[in-house]
């Protein structure tokens, strides 16, 4: 059994969480430290801007934004092209992506470019899925991508990592989110 | 629930913990640690609804066609136990290239696919709750709220049932899959859950319903008979005019024959044959009107069970018809 302190390596101020979080977070520093890999690593934490305006209150839910650049080949070239993108993951579980959709392959799909503003109050929804699970998805989504242009993804190199709220509207029994404006029920997003 | 102490590394102090908890406090300097060992965090369902709410629920759901109707208005509400029940959840993602054959296209492609795996952590046979309709608890946990899980506070509330995680990796797909499991999460899963507990003519019944949005998940109560009521009066009806047919036929043959021998075999044969029918008969009888069913609806299944409580009653009638008869008192002498 592995005790890690959970105070920040910044200013020793308590780390918020849940009991099911990877990752904890310092409001004052902006900073979220995630446990995933047995060791503190620090992460910078940003807010996106609403794009789609609700009267409901905004929530803010976790997800990882990988740079990454890869190299995708076509079936009768011989050099691969140079490709560069955002990779969208959440850090907290969906149930039932078949269903529900994986909104951060949708993000990823649609390029979407975060334009942050000044946090507000932040609600703390478990970040369950912390850098070390995530960060093989930079690279399923890049090949899922280029299946679908006939292209396979040779190597791919993962080059900034981190953390950005995104907030979603909470309705009666279902969470809206404010850049798609899709909906999900509240159980299937914890 | 287990306790294990740890000390503080900052003052030395113990760190109570609890099976399932994974951020905890030093008492003495406050210090607050994140635990990574190989337990499966717990997380806990929010309860939405009162023990009253929860009450009114069961009455609501004891309004079904399948119990019986004078059973609701004479049930006495005895008391209500909140039960914390454990779930192990596995949840994973599936990804890779399925084979051709699998894709309606005709082509590779690349796909994901999520799984989710919900066991109970408990024996719940002890809850009667072993025939529990998993879709429900499904549904429950799609459309609830998180609260943090605070083991302590829990079992203030209610009664929080102990814990055995199974860890059960099985996906939900049914087809054959190429796809790797790429990711992979067991945790525990806090649902709570009304008991409530009502008497019927001094018998005691279960009703289980889901706290987080009332639906009912188990509902008890006696088995509504009319039906089998009405069946069984249409057999015997049919049945005694094939037995009036039959007899008259044996009169008549009995008047052409005219003699001694024949009308005593022919009355003979028709008395053991009303003796064959009651005793065959009589065992049907006798449980439709002395026994009573409960039955148990959990979604669309049912289950019954036979219970006796007017078995008692009819075999003390009867025993004091006899005693009656004898002359005796029918009360057990002191030896």
């Amino acid at each position: 059994m592995k005790l890690l302190s959970l105070k920040c390596p910044r200013c020793r101020a308590d780390l918020e969480g849940d009991n099911n979080s990877w990752i904890f977070f310092c409001r004052s520093c902006r900073i979220g430290v995630d446990l995933s890999r047995g060791r503190e690593q620090e992460f910078d934490f940003e807010c996106a801007a609403p794009v789609i305006q609700r009267l409901e209150t905004p929530r803010y839910f976790a997800f990882w934004l990988f740079r990454a650049r890869y190299q995708a080949l076509a079936e009768k070239k011989q050099n691969p092209d140079e490709i560069d993108g955002r990779f969208w993951v959440p850090a907290f579980f969906i149930k039932n992506i078949s269903y529900f959709g994986d909104i951060g392959l949708y993000y990823t799909n649609r390029n979407v470019v975060p334009s942050t503003e000044r946090c507000r109050k932040l609600a703390f929804f478990p970040a369950d899925r912390g850098e070390a699970h995530t960060a093989i998805y930079p690279e399923i989504y890049a090949v899922k991508k280029e299946a679908a242009r006939r292209r396979r993804v040779t190597g791919i190199t993962i080059h900034s990592t981190r953390l950005v709220w995104v907030p979603f509207y909470e309705a009666e029994k279902e969470f809206i989110d404010s850049i798609l404006g899709w909906s999900y029920p509240i159980g299937a997003m914890i | 629930m287990t306790v294990s102490l740890i000390n503080c590394s900052h003052c030395g102090g113990p760190l109570p913990v609890v099976d399932g908890q994974r951020i905890c406090r030093c008492a003495y300097c406050r210090n607050p640690y994140f635990l990574d060992h190989d337990q499966p965090p717990a997380v806990v369902l929010a309860s939405e609804l009162t023990a009253d709410q929860a009450r009114i629920a069961v009455l609501t759901a004891l309004r079904d066609p399948r119990i019986e109707p004078g059973f609701r208005k004479g049930t006495f509400f005895e008391r209500a136990t909140l039960f914390y029940i454990p779930f192990s959840e596995v949840r994973g993602i599936k990804a890779g290239w399925a084979a051709a054959a699998l894709e309606p296209t005709g082509q590779d492609a690349f796909s994901m696919v999520s799984f989710e795996y919900l066991e109970p952590a408990n024996d719940l046979s002890a809850l009667f709750l072993d025939v529990l309709d998993r879709s429900i608890v499904e549904a429950a946990m799609l459309k609830a709220r998180q609260v943090p899980f605070r083991p302590l506070e829990m079992r203030r509330r209610g009664v929080v049932l102990p814990a055995t995680p199974t860890p059960i990796i099985k996906s939900t797909n049914a087809m054959p899959d190429l796809r790797d499991t790429i990711e992979n999460h067991l945790r525990l899963v806090y649902l709570p859950v009304w008991e409530i507990v009502y008497s019927y003519r001094g018998i005691m019944f279960h009703s289980y319903c889901s706290a987080v949005d009332g639906t009912m998940i188990l509902v008890n109560g006696l088995r509504n008979h009319r039906r089998k009521l009405s069946l069984s009066l249409l057999g015997s009806f049919s049945l005694a005019l094939l037995l009036g047919r039959t007899i008259r036929v044996a009169v008549e043959m009995v008047g052409r024959i005219r003699s001694g021998i024949f009308f005593l075999l022919t009355a003979g044969i028709l008395v053991a044959g009303a003796a064959l029918t009651w005793a065959v008969l009589f065992p049907y009888l006798w449980r439709l009107f002395a026994f009573r069913e409960e039955i148990s609806i959990s979604g669309n299944f049912t289950s019954t069970r036979t219970i006796s409580y007017r078995e008692g009653a009819l075999l003390k009638f009867s025993r004091r018809f006899v005693n009656s008869l004898t002359g005796e008192s029918g009360e057990s002498k002191e030896p």
